[in-house]
Order: structure tokens, then sequence, then C-alpha cells
């Protein structure tokens, strides 16, 4: 490696910096000082953001196990605006709560961006699985970031079930994702993306691509691996929430994208249709376990469930138009969810009261924060002319115009798609009736921390501004897509080819490669040294 | 500075101005300055709009237009937003902001008993409103028209509701909402029919004659509604609930006129529906005789002039459908500088006598001179009175009428305009003349110079426009489809009419308050009460009899299927939420029941 | 010994685990069911790499092996909080959140 590869490599290498930096600042203050480390984070994301407008992160590098382009760029900057908001929204939690520990808090939320940022990008699977979990470990551990006290009832028990819940089927979900990479790397012959563009169909790949989608499936809390997501939305810190509820799907997403679209593309077959089963049902039980709802926060979990099955909807086109309305809703989701819910943590800050009635005759309180939440409500339920208004819109027309064996039943998801967001449109109508239709318990304002306020005005701005303007994200999305598409076939090397030839002595694996009449083909990473992947 | 750019100032100035008032509510609750944002930033739109006719003059229309939705290869779909300006939206961009300026600065002398938070809160609509009209009137598609058409119709609720602790008011400003918004479906879906057949939203389309007719009719139901025809015209009488100067805007000069605007910007997709064009100017005619008579009867002063206002649009719709964009667009123009004279007048009376009753005026000649002429003008001009501003473009609608040979709209108009000078004398002279009829009356006086500098310059306007018809014609013809000639003619025949309304009104009035055997007669015809209440019947008993069936529909059918679904899902909901049990185990559980599925899928597919 | 056998062999491993993942009440039990899954995976990886003739496999074992201890040092930190908060580590105990 050179300079030259770490070029690209800019953005990821200065958030783990940044995470570095936060906790050695954190230790030389004295513990009054410590909230400082919370716009210390803030800006030093900020800079990393400013600055993957400077820095061309095009390229490849690590020996092709990681691509930067266009498509890693877009996810990137996603994940560092996710952050800064979320950083800013929960400034005034963590302060409270957690005084002394604030550092680790940033530390832990920095060390998860890193994790975000690098897997756009990933070209192998061990650095998917690396990066996969640099991004979730901290999660688990956030989860749990309250202050821990002995009261079974206290905010500490809550925080520590939401944390146990999300880590038990993180845990279980990793190692049954691991034992499909196994699969398909054992396939593959190799654990470069190249390997599973070139590898031959066997029952064996097919079976590992779907155990990764479990896999996978889990964070982005694809129905039935969702059942995490209520009860730790629930009980994790509110400000947390915001964040996990948005960043780590969209980083989700785009492990999808790299793993599903750059590296399975060809193999379309293998999980295509399991993915359009997987957005019904994902669809179906985020929209209709909404309804019973009271919590506003188990309510926006099973929502956010609902949207992760319009995003599959299409990516299950498996076509280039349906992964940049993937990427499109993505962008509409996280700035919508996180402000839906940065409001409902404002809210529930201020009265200690999570239910659908701590929300009552907000308009009377705060006039503000209640024209905030109609505009995610109607974001999150698809009126025109908020973020979600296109991005469903969008997902729709592609999944419509989809061709080939799936299309029947795309037209049927879709369909069922309508009309489940009319459900849907019940379920945020009724949080919305609570804010203005009836009479507040006080009439005192809520109060509003400032970075809270900033948070949550950047949301409604990229609400507002998205739906005013879809232009220009419309076509970052295009172009970040195309960057996704798995490379056209490329001439067949030696080890596949064999496998396409009725070749009626089949080949033996020896040490170093393979026997293929009697010609020793090797196999393995060392193949993958000159290859440029993305290009 | 290019054209476009200054109208980009003329649209984007008020925006700013609201957007300040909105957000800076220091600012806003000081009401004298929030009225100095709002005047200074409608100046600024009125110093673009008029560089805007300048450039246009020169160097003809331009355009600046920014893609809004790219169609991004799932849409087939590719809108663009910004400025069209041409001969039409040019002249049209300055109206409006010539006229917004003159009721700003007149509603700072008319509100000076508001307190100044709730002035504030009127001057950002009223930035707001002159914002929306703009972007409807300088829009370069259907789809930007569409959007100012319904923030005008939102501000127009806001503004007509300004009084909202009113019960009248607030149900004034509903029934304008619900009746626009009614007629405003007929735009949408005639849009979204347009693009269905084009693929674009431009008014340059081609369309096959029943496509055109079908979607100018919707249009022409949009346009029913937002400007006042019969039998939509019910919610403008009601929208007099709001302050006088905002009528004088909104439900006079600019936001009705927007329905009048559409059809000469839809000019091209009209011609090519012969059929709606006849049946607009059977309509408008229609609508100029039937609120003509209406507008004799009444006793509020202000209603006589929104039932004016109804029958003068009629008058332009009947020129559209005659075929002659021009004579609709220029009495539109006139119609703008004279009727918001007269109201703004009527305002400066109510303001003194503090009554809308006609009853509770009289002889206010002698206290309030200033006021009197220039109503008078104002009078002069809407009756088409020789030399006046309305005398032209009237004169020039009722032309285009006897040349496409559409004899009985001709007729229509031609005792409207009798009709037009009999209703203004009857107002003049109740209002003005005889005694005092009001303690109220006896001591009013002349308002203040910021409600009589907007009188005088638009008296000025009111008199003197009409010479100016060649250069608009000039500036309109720009516009390749606005056809029609513009020759100016002494109409005799309307100019006797409109002599003989005045003197008839004299005769009838001039003496006596009483309601003589003249009007009575006329009333047995038109009384107020009467065909109100019929009129009242036949619409109740119509949109009961819609509405009951709706309802029973709603109630039996609709219902109840929404009940089905709705209990299906939930008590699908219920029994399922069963199933997150709480206990972790489960969850694994139903993930590893997942994963095999998955499996067993992948492997036996 | 194939690659056969060790797939049967790993499959066999993981099923096991799925079943303790499934039926231990006890976290640290759960945990340990975790490393069996984690480890079935990683003799995939060996016997892949083995009989691929490639040092991938391997490889990708030892960052398993890593990433796992990492990811049980949390279980177990999160274990230890559970303990404090509800005086036991049955994970059933842990059912606030529901329905």
């Amino acid at each position: 490696m050179n300079l030259h590869d770490l070029r690209v490599l800019t953005l990821d290498i200065g958030v783990a910096l940044s995470a570095i930096l936060v906790l050695l600042v954190d230790l030389v203050l004295p513990a009054a000082r410590r909230k400082l480390t919370a716009p210390l984070a803030a800006l030093l994301l900020t800079a990393v953001l400013v600055a993957s407008f400077f820095v061309d992160t095009t390229g490849t590098t690590a020996w092709g196990a990681y691509s930067g382009s266009a498509g890693t760029l877009f996810f990137q900057r996603l994940f560092l605006a996710a952050g800064i908001v979320g950083i800013l929204g929960g400034m005034a939690h963590v302060a409270k709560q957690t005084r002394f520990r604030q550092g680790e808090y940033y530390f832990l939320l920095l060390c998860s961006l890193a994790g975000m940022t690098l897997l756009p990008g990933v070209r192998d699977l061990i650095l998917l699985l690396i990066s996969f979990e640099l991004m979730g470990l901290p999660l688990y551990v956030l989860a749990a970031y309250e202050k821990s006290a002995g009261d079974p009832q206290g905010r500490g028990a809550r925080a520590s079930e939401a944390g146990i819940k999300l880590y038990l089927v993180g845990a279980a979900s990793t190692a049954i994702a691991l034992f499909g990479l196994s699969y398909l790397a054992g396939v593959a012959g190799g654990t470069s993306f190249h390997a599973l563009q070139t590898a031959h169909h066997t029952r064996l790949f097919a079976l590992g691509a779907v155990l990764v989608l479990a896999g996978i499936g889990f964070k982005l809390g694809v129905a039935p691996f969702h059942m995490w997501v209520p009860d730790t939305y629930e009980g994790a810190p509110g400000p947390f929430v915001a964040f996990l509820s948005a960043a780590p799907k969209a980083a989700a997403i785009a492990a999808l994208c790299a793993v599903f679209f750059t590296g399975l593309g060809q193999h379309q077959a293998d999980w295509a249709p399991a993915m359009a089963g997987l957005a019904f049902l994902t669809m179906f039980v985020g929209s209709i376990l909404a309804i019973p709802q009271k919590n506003v926060r188990r309510l926006l979990a099973y929502s956010g469930v609902a949207h992760v099955g319009y995003m599959l909807l299409a990516f299950a086109t498996g076509t280039t138009d349906g992964l940049a309305m993937v990427l499109f809703y993505a962008v509409a989701y996280v700035a919508t969810n996180v402000g839906a819910f940065l409001v409902a943590h404002a809210v529930a800050a201020d009265s200690g009261d999570d239910l659908a009635t701590g929300l009552r005759g907000l308009h009377k309180r705060s006039p503000w924060l209640a024209v905030a939440l109609l505009v995610f409500l109607l974001s999150l339920a698809g009126i025109p002319f908020v973020a979600g208004f296109w991005a469903k819109l969008y997902v729709f027309v592609a999944a419509w115009k989809v061709v080939g064996p799936m299309r029947g039943f795309m037209h049927v998801l879709v369909a069922v798609g309508a009309v489940l967001s009319v459900v849907a449109l019940f379920f945020y109508m009724q949080l919305a009736r609570a804010a203005y239709m009836e009479d507040p318990p006080d009439e005192k304002p809520v109060r509003v921390a400032f970075g809270l306020r900033v948070a949550i005005v950047a949301c409604l701005v990229a609400v507002v501004g998205i739906g005013a303007y879809p232009g220009p994200l419309l076509e970052a999305s295009h172009a970040a897509a195309a960057k996704f598409e798995a490379p056209s076939p490329r001439p067949i090397p030696l080890t596949a080819r064999w496998l396409r030839m009725n070749d009626p002595s089949p080949p033996r694996l020896v040490r170093g490669g393979f026997l293929i009449n009697g010609e020793h083909v090797s196999d393995g990473p060392g193949m993958n040294h000159h290859t440029v992947l993305g290009d | 500075m290019t054209t476009p750019m200054w109208a980009l100032i003329a649209v984007f100035a008020p925006l700013a101005s609201a957007l300040l008032l909105a957000v800076l509510a220091p600012i806003r609750r000081r009401g004298g300055l929030a009225a100095a944002v709002s005047i200074t930033f409608a100046l600024a739109s009125l110093v673009g709009a008029i560089f805007a006719v300048i450039g246009t003059l020169h160097a003809g229309g331009s355009d600046w237009t920014r893609s809004w939705l790219a169609s991004g290869g799932a849409l087939p779909l590719s809108v663009t937003f910004g400025v069209h300006v041409d001969g039409v939206s040019a002249p049209m961009l300055a109206v409006v902001a010539l006229v917004a300026t003159c009721v700003q600065l007149f509603s700072t002398g008319y509100l000076d008993d508001e307190s100044s938070a709730s002035r504030g809160r009127y001057f950002a609509y009223q930035s707001l409103f002159l914002f929306s009209m703009q972007l409807l009137v300088a829009a370069p598609n259907l789809l930007q028209l569409f959007f100012g058409w319904e923030i005008v119709g939102a501000t127009s609720y806001l503004l007509i509701g300004y009084w909202y602790k009113k019960p009248s008011a607030a149900r004034a400003a509903v029934k304008a909402f619900w009746v626009t918004k009614f007629a405003d479906m007929g735009l949408l879906i005639g849009l979204v029919a347009l693009f269905g057949f084009t693929g674009s939203f431009e008014w340059t389309a081609q369309l096959a004659p029943a496509a055109a007719t079908a979607v100018t009719l919707l249009f022409v139901l949009a346009v029913m509604g937002k400007s006042a025809q019969f039998p939509l015209h019910v919610w403008l009488p009601d929208a007099m609930e709001g302050p006088t100067p905002v009528s004088a805007l909104l439900h006079a000069a600019t936001m009705v006129a927007a329905g009048v605007y559409l059809v000469v910007r839809a000019q091209p997709l009209f011609a090519q529906a012969p059929f709606t064009q006849h049946f607009l100017a059977y309509l408008g005619a229609g609508t100029a005789l039937f609120a003509a008579l209406l507008a004799l009867v009444q006793t509020d002063l202000k209603r006589v002039l929104a039932y004016s206002t109804c029958s003068q649009l009629g008058y332009m719709l009947a020129a559209l459908g005659a075929g002659s964009a021009f004579a609709g667009f220029f009495h539109l123009t006139t119609h703008a500088f004279f009727k918001a004279l007269l109201f703004l007048a009527a305002g400066s009376v109510i303001h003194a006598v503090g009554s809308n009753e006609m009853s509770k005026m009289g002889g206010l000649w002698k206290k309030m001179p200033l006021t009197m002429l220039v109503f008078i003008a104002g009078a002069f001009s809407l009756a088409g009175f020789p030399g006046f501003a309305g005398f032209f473009s009237k004169d020039l609608i009722i032309d285009s009428l006897s040349e496409h040979h559409l004899w009985a709209p001709y007729a229509a108009l031609l005792l409207g305009a009798f009709l037009t000078a009999l209703y203004m004398g009857r107002a003049i002279l109740l209002t003005f003349f005889g005694p005092h009829e009001s303690h109220e009356a006896e001591h009013a006086h002349e308002p203040g110079w910021s409600m009589k500098l907007p009188l005088i310059v638009l008296a000025l306007l009111s008199v003197g426009a009409g010479f100016f018809g060649g250069d608009l014609w000039h500036l309109a013809s720009l516009t390749d489809y606005v056809h029609g000639v513009y020759h100016f003619r002494f109409g005799a025949v309307a100019s006797v009419l409109a002599l003989s309304g005045f003197v008839v009104a004299w005769v009838a009035w001039g003496k006596t308050r009483e309601e003589p055997a003249l009007a009575r007669s006329l009333a047995a015809f038109a009384n107020r009460a009467w065909v109100d209440r019929l009129y009242v019947f036949g619409y109740r008993a119509g949109l009961l009899l819609v509405s009951d069936v709706a309802a029973w529909i709603d109630r039996y059918i609709v219902d109840a299927l929404v009940n089905v679904v709705g209990s299906f899902f939930l008590l699908g909901a219920r029994r399922a939420r069963r199933l997150q049990t709480g206990n972790v185990q489960d969850y694994l559980f139903a993930m590893s029941l997942g994963a095999i599925a998955l499996a067993v899928w992948s492997i036996w597919r | 010994m194939t690659l056969t056998t060790c797939l049967i062999l790993s499959a066999a491993l993981f099923s096991v685990g799925l079943y303790g993942l499934l039926t231990r009440r006890h976290a640290v039990g759960i945990l340990l069911s975790i490393e069996v899954m984690a480890n079935a995976a990683n003799l995939n990886f060996v016997a892949f790499a083995h009989y691929g003739g490639a040092s991938w496999g391997q490889a990708f074992a030892l960052f398993v092996l890593g990433l796992t201890v990492a990811e049980v040092a949390i279980g177990l930190a999160l274990v230890m909080l559970l303990f404090r908060s509800h005086k036991d580590v049955l994970v059933d105990l842990a059912n606030a959140f529901k329905h």
C-alpha cells in the first residue's frame, strides 16, 4: 500500500481518528468539562463530512478488498450526517444521565460510524465481517448505556433489557451469517467479491447467500428477524434510538448493496425471490403490528419495520433503477425517522412519558415542535410533498416496472404495499390527532435542549427540502446505484470454466488449487491480487 | 439584469418577506415594523415586475427555468419550475404587485385599532398571498400554476378568517375553502388527465378534440370556483367577512382573477375545444347578468361590490369564450384597478361609519369628499362611462361577442351594462347623498394619508388606464396565441345604456331612500331573499340529495367495508402482537425458523 | 476424511449450537451456544481452505476468533448488567417490554 491507496480510505480513517481523539480528550478533561466531548465529536464528524466534498476517494485499495466510488460516498455522507444529528440530539440526555462516561459514549458511537463508513466499499467477505461487527458491537453497549441501578423498574434495568435483547439476537444472527459466509467463500474458493461474481452456482452457494441475507436482515429489522426492534427501541436511551433506528439500517442497506448487488449480482435467482418474500412479510408485519401500539417508540419501531419492507421491495427488483430507489428511500427514511424519534424523545424527556398520550395537545404547548412532528408523520405516511412521498412513489414505480419471472409477484406486492400504506396512515394520523386535536395535560411549553433543537431542524429541513426538490437527490442516487452494479461478466477464469464443460472426469481439489484434466490451476487470494473492481 | 431575473425578484421578494415575518417573531409582533417590511418587499416586487415589463417590451418574452423533478429513469416525468415572462405574465405581475402594494399601504391605516401582533400576522399572510399569486402568474407550466393556485386558496382562507374569533368570519373562511377546494379538484383531475394524454404540463400541448374538451371542461370547473361563477359563486359574498382591504386584493383584483388568468394562459388548450369556449361564453354572460341583478338589491355595500365582481368576471370569461383573449385580459387589468379602488373607498367609508350597511350611511359627501370622488371615479369606470378605463375594456368585450355572433350573451352583457350603472348609481346615492342615517355617519371624517394615497393612485389608474389599451395590446400580442384585435371604437349602445342606468338610478333613489316602484318591480324578479332562498333551496336540495346519497353509500357500504377490513386488521394485530412475548428466546426461535425457511427454500426451490 | 464429512460435522455442530441457543435459559449458556455456532463456521472455513489448497480460510477463521472474543466480552458485560438489575441471569427475566 502506498499513500495513493490510503487516500481512498480518507473518510474512514478520519472517522476512526476522530473516535480515538475523542477518547483521548475525554481522558484529559476534568469531569466537569466532559460534556465538551459531544461538540468535539460533532465538529470532527462535520470536518470529515466537509472533507468528503474535497477529497477524491474513488479507487481501489487494500488489495482489492475496498473500493471507493460515488456509491460509497453517497452512503458515507448519509452516515456522517446521521451521526452528527445523532450526537447533537443526544448531547443533553447523555450529559444528564451518564455524566462521567460521556466520552466513551461518543467514542463508541464514532467506532460504530467507522464500521458503517467502511461497509458500502467492502469488496471482500473478511472486510465485510469486520466492518459489520465494528458497526454492531458498539451498538450493543450503547443500547444499555444508562445509569445502572438496582431498581428493576428503573431506567438502568430497562436499558439492560434493551441491550441484552439486541445483543443475543445480534450475536446469534452473526453466527448464522458467518455460517452462510463460510459456504459462500468455500464454494467461491476465495473471499473476494470477484470470486463470488465468478463462482459456480451450487445449492450450497445459494444456501450461503440466504443465510447471509438472514444475518444482514437482523440489522435491518426484516421480519421474522425484527422482534428485537420494538423492545430495544422502547428500553434504550431515547436519542440513541433515533440513531439506531436509522443509521445502522442504512448501513445494512449498504451491506446489502455491496454483497448482493456487487458480489452476488450475477446470482440474482438465488436471493431476489427470497428478498421479495421477506419484503412482503416485513411490510405486512410492520404495518399491522403498529396499529395497536400505544407507546410512541414501539409504534415508530414497527413503522420502521414496514419501511424496511418497502426498501426491500425495490431491492428485490435486482435492477439498478430499483437500487437507486432504495438509496433515495434510505435517505428519506433516515431524515424522517431520526426526526420523528427526536421529537418523541424531546417530549418524553420533558414529561417522562413515552406513551402516545404524552403527545397530547403538543401544538398548544409547542407549536413548532408539533409542526415538525406533523411533517415527519406526513413523510412517514407518504403524503405529498414531503420526502417520504417521493420515496414511496419511486419504490412502487420501480417495483411495478420490473420485468421477468417475478413480474406478477411484484405487482401483487405493490398492490399490497399500497393498501398497507393506507393502513399506516391510520396509526400515523392517530399521533397527529393526539398532537393537534386533544387537550394538553398542561400548557407548559416543552423544553427542548439546544442541540436537540438543531438536530430536529436539520431533519425538518432535509425532509421538506427533499420533498420540495427531489431532483438532485434522485440524480445522486441514480449515480450511486450505478456504481454498485456488478461488473459485466469477464472472461471466465479456468477454475470456473471447467464447471461449464461437461467434463467426464471432474476436477480434483489438490493442494494449491484444482487439477483439471491434468492441468494445475491455482486459486485463492493470490489470484485476485491484481483485480480491480468496480471500474 | 435580464428580464427573467427581474421577474424572479417580483416573485420571490414577497416570499422573503413572508419567511422573515414567519420566522422572526420579534418583527412580526411589532405590527408597524411588519407592515414596513411587507410593503418594502411588495414595492420590490413591483419594481421587479415593472422592469420585467420594460424588458419584455424591448426584447420580447423569455424564460428562466430549472428542472424540478428529473425523470431519473424510473418515472417518465420531467417538470420544471421558474418564471415565464411574456406579454401576458409581465403586465399581470405588475398589476398584482401594484394593487397589492396599494392595499397593504391602505391596510396600515385600516387595521390601526388591531393589536400589533395580529397586524403582524396579517402582513405575514399578505406577503404569502402576494408570493403565491406571483408564483401562479409567472408559472412556466400548469403544474407550478397549480401550486400557486393552491397556496392562493390557503392564504385566502387565512385572510377571510383573519378575525377568527368572529363566528361568521370563521364560517365564511371554511365555506370559501370548501367551495374553491371542490372546484380545484377539477384543475387537479384536468392536470392529471392532461399529463396522461400528453406526458407534460404545458399549455401548448396538442390534444385530440374530445380530450381537449374534457380537460378544458375540468379546468372550467376550477375557474368557476376561483372566479366565482354561477353556481359556485356562493362563497364570494360571504368572503366579505374578511377585512375590506383583503376583499379589495383577493376578492376583487387578483385572486378571483386567477381563474380568468388560467383561461388566458391555457388559451391554446381552450382554442382546441370549441364546445368549452361556447359554454364559457354563455356561463360568463349568464353570471354577468344574474350577479348584476343580485347586486341591485343588496343593502350591504360590500356585497354590492362582491356581486359586481362576480358579474365583471363573467364579462371577462364571456370574452374569453368568444375567443378574444385580449379583451378578457384587458378588462382583467382595468377591473383590478377600479374594483380595488371601489373596495378601498368602501373600506374607507366602513372604517368611518363602522358598518357595512348602506342604511347606516348617507350624506357622506360633505364629510368625505375625496372618498366620494374616488368612489364615483371607480363607479364610472366600472359602469363603462365614456372615457373611463372600464369603458374601453368593456366595449372591447361586447364588441368581441357581436363579432362572433354570440347574440344571446351579447344581449345579456348589454343588459348587464345597464344594470351595472344602475346598481352603482344606487350605491353612490345611498352612501354619499341624502340625509345622514346614523350617528356615526354624521361624525365621519376622511381617513389618514396612508389610506388616501392608495385611493388617489388607484383612482388615477381607474380613470386613465383605458388610454393605454393600445400599449397593452402591443405587449400582449408578443405572446403568439393572444388573438383578437385592438381597435378603439366608440361603443355607442353600451355608452347610452350606462348613461341611462345612471339616470334611472337618479330618478329612483335621487330624492328618496325608499326603494321605488321600479326597484320593487325588479325586486319581484330578483328580490334578494327570494332568489337567495330559491337558490339556496335548489342548491341545498341538490346538494343535500347528493350528500344524502353519498352519506348512505358512505355509511352502509364504504363504512361497512372499512369497518370489516379495519376490524380484520385490528383483530389480526391484537392476535399477532401476542407473539411478541417479551422473552428473547422466542425471538431467537422466530429468527431461527425464518433462517431455516430460507434455507429450505434455497435448497429445494 | 473428505470435505463432505467436514461439512456434515460442522453442520451438526451448528445444529447443536442452535439447539442450545433455543433451549438454554441461562445467559452464559446461550453465549456458549453462540460460540459453538461460530466455531461450526470456523470449521467450514478451515475445511474449505484445506481442501481448496489456499490459506484464506485460516485467515478468515483467525479473524472470526478475534471477533467472537470481542463479542463475548461485550456479552458477558451485558450479562453482568442483567444480573445487577434483575438479580439473576436467566434471560426470560428480561421481559418488561412485550406485545
